[in-house]
């Protein structure tokens, strides 16, 4: 409980700073520094990370590979998103393609063509290994959640505060749509970038259940059958710092807390309602 | 009459005269190759392209015994620091740019470059990876 008030005390002073710092974010927006990306071009990262991933009653740490990048041109973009920044509760993180419909000096509206995603972590795949039926529950825990949308991204630049909506729907196996509304803030002290995400991710019920809920036909003895049903709000709240180590080189660190709606955080396949996650990554940027 | 033995002794006495009041003035030490100037770090790594670099450099410079020298930054006109001869070597000075910076080392009394050294700013994200590279909420 006092890390959880803590993270969150920390991520909302990140917001504030960013209100009370507003006449550095005109002056940046004059000088063309902050706002709508024009050009063609990208860039690639690889990298390695440490991450620690914990529970309510478990902890996890990992080491993991870092690959990001994201390619521009003529309006069609590519994203890829690192695992290491990955929302570990599911679907946000992934891979885009896309094509800016429109855009101004402040906004743009992209079509999400693609927005794969990869498998949960739900703090559940240790207990594999003591499971009186390993085979079974690693069927569910190692399931395929491959979430295949189309949708629209709208993204406000204001400064160094950056506003997104984005809506998308499973095109892949019709399982629902998921909508999420952003709020970041970057801010540079002398060599050091830092940043702060709040975001409120919507999860329609037919989503949720293809991520969260357990069949009867799948169910085991301990992960038994559930179903979520309702839609899901879940937060989650982000602050991370980045320094560039040498011209290709960068450390990041990254710490998110994420709170999960009783609606999945009550399958047997999550471990708690909370999950915090904090990332410690070098990378190499191409 | 002079004999033009003596006219070109006198010639070479007021060469040796001219000399050593040029000297006086400080400007026989201009001789560029006698002096150096290096500082370390000599890159500044900012994250995205457009931001400012900070750093904090190390002068290190050699120049001849006599005469009186002064470190500039080429954006300001006052000199960072001034001394004379060899009684100063080195020189620690905060950096904040972003654009590459030129510092060079000139005599006191005229605007003779003896030695420079540039530092050059460098991003990781390039402009055109702009809004996409900086961070984004995906």
């Amino acid at each position: 409980v006092f890390l959880k008030r803590l993270f969150l005390t920390c991520a909302v002073a990140a917001l504030f700073a960013a209100s009370a710092h507003s006449a550095d974010i005109e002056r940046d927006v004059r000088t063309g520094r902050i706002g709508v990306n024009n050009g063609n071009g990208g860039y690639f990262e690889f990298g390695v990370d440490l991450n620690l991933r914990a529970f309510r009653e478990r902890a996890f740490l990992n080491p993991g590979v870092v690959l990001a990048g994201a390619y521009r041109y003529r309006g069609l973009f590519f994203e890829a998103l690192s695992p290491s920044a990955e929302l570990p509760s599911g679907p946000f993180g992934g891979i885009s393609l896309g094509y800016t419909l429109w855009r101004n000096d402040q906004w743009t509206v992209d079509f999400l063509g693609v927005n794969a995603t990869s498998r949960l972590a739900t703090g559940r795949e240790n207990d594999i290994e003591n499971s009186p039926d390993p085979a079974r529950e690693r069927a569910i825990l190692e399931r395929r959640t491959f979430y295949n949308g189309a949708g629209i991204r709208l993204t406000g630049y204001f400064g160094n505060t950056i506003f997104q909506y984005r809506l998308v729907t499973d095109t892949h196996g019709g399982n629902g749509i998921t909508s999420s509304a952003r709020l970041g803030y970057s801010r540079q002290v002398r060599n050091w970038n830092f940043h702060g995400v709040i975001k409120a991710d919507f999860t329609s019920q037919e989503t949720g259940q293809f991520w969260y809920g357990i069949s009867e036909e799948e169910a085991s003895e301990r992960l038994e059958a559930f179903d979520v049903n309702s839609s899901t709000i879940n937060y989650s709240a982000e602050i991370g710092a980045t320094y560039p180590v040498r011209e290709n080189v960068v450390y990041r660190s990254i710490m998110r807390y994420t709170e999960l709606d009783d609606a999945l955080a009550r399958s047997p396949i999550q471990d708690s309602e909370f999950i915090y996650r904090w990332s410690n990554s070098i990378s190499y940027v191409f | 009459m002079y004999s033009k033995t003596g006219l070109s002794n006198m010639k070479l006495v007021l060469n040796v005269l001219r000399f050593c009041f040029i000297c006086h003035m400080g400007a026989c030490n201009a001789d560029n190759s006698s002096s150096s100037l290096s500082v370390k770090p000599n890159r500044c790594i900012a994250l995205q392209q457009g931001q400012t670099c900070y750093s904090t450099l190390d002068f290190r410079w050699k120049t001849p015994t006599t005469g009186e020298y002064c470190l500039f930054d080429e954006r300001q006109t006052k000199p960072l620091v001034c001394w004379t001869g060899n009684t100063m070597d080195s020189f620690r000075q905060k950096f904040k740019s972003d654009k590459n910076v030129n510092y060079e080392i000139r005599l006191k009394l005229g605007d003779q470059t003896l030695a420079n050294a540039l530092v050059k700013i460098s991003w990781v994200y390039k402009s055109n990876t702009s809004s996409t590279s900086r961070w984004r909420l995906f």
